[in-house]
């Protein structure tokens, strides 16, 4: 589970242009939208665009993505989970 | 009643003038110029890294504005007016999507740039101005319409100031034509002939 919290991170920063942050300033359990990383709507798109193309999962109910999304720690473990 | 230039910015082959006078050159080869603008200005806004080369120019721009001009904060939100003109548009975010929609990988971050007034969109998220904006797209300017168009907002009271913008941003070139106007006393008369004089300095 650490390589796969290093690597998204990596990649989360790639994807959403995060260019003042780096991997080891995101706490794993620190929420990615609202106060966290502060992300927006646009970057929620990204970072499903990121699933599939990174890992392969389509994240098909909508509903679920508060749940996915909340931290670095939850997207880790449904990666882990479903691909 | 008068309607001058307060203060102006240029931005030309990595070179930023404001007032006429030299504040920052980037390298000739410098791929990130817009980066190095930012950093000069010790800018912190996470959001700008996300824009396309448009919007973060409007936004330099409007900062180097801000920097020589303090004043512009005495406006209230809505009484600042955003008068851009382009010629390339968003020529640039057109061609990486239509790149990543080929290659069958869109990117939503991207696609939200394929439209060129979101300039004036960010900048005025940016500095939450909500007042009068509006962005020309043609070949050649048309300042004379232009001035106009800025003359009418100010005179008729819809805005108190505007910031008039020509841009272009394409291939790593940024060109940017900036210009505070008021009905301050101080300043330079708005025409096409100061206008001219001035971005030409």
């Amino acid at each position: 589970m650490d390589e796969l919290i290093v690597k998204l991170k990596g990649q989360i920063i790639e994807y959403l242009n995060l260019e003042d942050i780096n991997a080891e300033d995101i706490v794993n359990t620190d929420p990615l939208f609202g106060d966290g990383l502060a992300l927006d709507s646009i970057d929620a798109l990204e970072l499903i665009v990121l699933l599939e193309q990174e890992y392969g999962i389509v994240v098909a109910d909508p509903e679920k993505g508060k749940e996915i999304f909340e931290s670095i720690q939850t997207l880790a473990e449904y990666i882990s989970a479903n691909k | 009643m008068n309607v001058n230039i307060s203060t102006y910015c240029t931005v030309s082959n990595h070179l930023v003038k404001v007032n006429g006078t030299e504040y920052f050159e980037g390298a000739p080869d410098e791929p990130n110029f817009l980066k190095a603008l930012y950093q000069k200005l010790e800018m912190s806004y996470p959001k700008f890294f996300k824009m396309d080369d448009l919007s973060k120019l409007g936004v330099l721009g409007v900062e180097l504005l801000k920097l020589h001009n303090p004043e512009i904060s005495n406006y209230s939100d809505d009484e600042i007016g955003l008068v851009f003109q382009t010629s390339k548009g968003c020529i640039s975010s057109d061609l990486s999507h239509q790149e990543k929609v080929n290659k069958k990988s869109p990117s939503p971050s991207i696609f939200v740039y394929t439209l060129a007034n979101i300039v004036i969109g960010e900048i005025s998220i940016k500095n939450k101005w909500f007042g009068e904006s509006i962005l020309f797209i043609a070949e050649e300017n048309d300042t004379s319409s232009t001035i106009n168009y800025l003359k009418s907002l100010i005179l008729t009271n819809k805005s108190k100031c505007c910031i008039l913008g020509i841009i272009d941003a394409y291939d790593n070139k940024t060109e940017l034509k900036m210009a505070l106007i008021t009905k301050q006393e101080l300043g330079i008369a708005l025409n096409e002939q100061n206008l001219k004089a001035i971005f030409e300095k």
